[in-house]
């Protein structure tokens, strides 16, 4: 029954994506703490020995983490997947695997939603041909991103807030805001405080990346420092194009990178979790 | 003095009382000028910015962020409008100036009862602003919003508050 169902879920959500891509997850967006369905079609992929195949198939999978052997998810050996990676067959060539990211992996949300995954399928013993690349029982590198949800309250956020692909409507010319609900964190040694930093990397349209200073020193930059809006929620603004000195006439940034830290980094306790990015577009000025 | 004289008194005051009450007709008289109230030299002081992707929003403050201190920076525009002759002219200072030109002409799309201000009318600079408040004589603020626009979509807005110097 449940591979009917899923099977029904698989054409309702995710037959136009299949179309076009060759992994994809559903529901999109997830919630990384609660179960997922990670879909690959073997047609669509590059590498095509697996096409057709009525041997089991297996995941294979090291981001966001690769897990030790003692890890129950832990891949196994290239000639012998551990068994509890097994996919399931939809039909046509087409392969699933369900998972609670969160723990599968072993990681937090924000890692999940940071890193994304990257994984293969293979069958149990991935040498064929042997030689690497398509020779083998596998098919090439695949990478699925994972967009973090927009209906919710996040903890950090942009204004204009961000639609599709972490991209602001806006060019590097406006007014960029950061927001971020202190309110809503969850790490212990982050609860409550106060003297918060943005360690902020400007990635240039001549594709070099520009920054005010290293994050250990951004502590000491007050013009890097987020102001209390309201009780727990700290704002930082900035117009992109004009904040990075060094950028030369003709460059834009495309990019922002933010790291939210307290002003004495002296590990990783002090940083707010995640490398938060927003993309500009740059279309007109 | 008998009872019915009492009464017949009181009910004279009270109608004096009643009387007296009476509201005096006002003359509205002329509206104010706008192009009177518009007449003057006006500093930037507050910026704020909307958010034009929020198309459900509850209350103002999810869809409006006040930026003044990095729109306007340390030294932030003034506008001279004058109404003798229907020119502008803009010092920018260190302000994110939006206006494609530092001077030029102005004029109301209505100059009894204006709803925008727009600049170098008919021209490949021209800029159009919505008056988002009267700006009579007594009014201390000229309240313009800008749409910013891309391939003819709206990606922010910016509501500009300039406080009338002299």
């Amino acid at each position: 029954m449940n591979r009917i169902i899923l099977s029904a879920a698989f054409f309702a959500f995710g037959s136009i994506a299949a179309t076009a891509q060759k992994a994809w997850i559903t529901p999109d967006p997830i919630n990384p703490d609660d179960s997922i369905t990670i879909w690959v079609d073997i047609k669509k992929c590059d590498c095509q020995r697996l096409v057709g195949s009525t041997e089991p198939l297996y995941i294979w999978t090291w981001s966001p983490k690769d897990r030790a052997a003692s890890d129950p998810t832990f891949n196994g050996q290239w000639g012998n997947s551990n068994e509890v990676l097994k996919m399931t067959p939809a039909g046509n060539d087409v392969w699933y695997f369900r998972m609670v990211p969160t723990k599968f992996y072993g990681v937090t949300a924000g890692e999940i939603y940071d890193k994304g995954f990257m994984l293969l399928v293979k069958k149990k013993d991935g040498t064929g041909a042997g030689g690497g690349g398509c020779n083998e029982d596998k098919t090439e590198d695949l990478t699925i991103k994972v967009e973090r949800p927009k209906t919710q309250a996040q903890k950090v956020s942009s204004f204009p807030q961000t639609l599709k692909m972490d991209t602001v409507p806006t060019s590097s010319n406006d007014v960029f805001t950061l927001v971020y609900n202190n309110n809503m964190e969850e790490k212990v040694s982050m609860k409550g405080v106060k003297d918060l930093y943005v360690f902020v990397q400007g990635l240039g349209t001549d594709g070099l990346t520009y920054q005010i200073a290293s994050i250990l020193q951004t502590g000491n930059n007050p013009q890097l420092v987020m102001k209390e809006k309201s009780p727990g929620l700290f704002i930082y603004q900035m117009r992109p194009q004009v904040f990075f000195p060094t950028l030369p006439a003709g460059v834009k940034i495309k990019t922002l990178k933010c790291q939210i830290v307290r002003k004495d980094i002296g590990s990783s306790d002090d940083t707010v979790d995640g490398t938060f990015q927003f993309h500009f577009s740059n279309t007109c000025d | 003095m008998n009872m019915k004289n009492l009464i017949l008194i009181s009910i004279a005051v009270l109608a004096t009382g009643l009387a007296s009450c009476k509201k005096e007709k006002k003359k509205i008289g002329e509206p104010a000028s706008k192009l009177e109230g518009i007449n003057a030299n006006w500093v930037l002081t507050r910026v704020d910015q909307i958010d034009v992707t929020k198309t459900l929003a509850f209350v103002e403050s999810d869809t409006l962020l006040e930026v003044t201190e990095v729109f306007a920076g340390s030294n932030p525009m003034t506008l001279d409008i004058k109404s003798a002759d229907f020119t502008y002219a803009i010092t920018p200072g260190t302000t994110y100036n939006l206006f494609p030109k530092a001077s030029g002409s102005w004029k109301f799309d209505d100059v009894l009862y204006p709803s925008r201000v727009i600049f170098d009318a008919s021209t490949a600079e021209e800029l159009s602003m919505k008056l988002l408040r009267p700006v009579r004589p007594q009014d201390p603020n000229l309240v313009l919003k800008l749409d910013k626009r891309c391939n003819g979509k709206r990606t922010t807005s910016y509501h500009l508050w300039f406080t009338r110097k002299s």
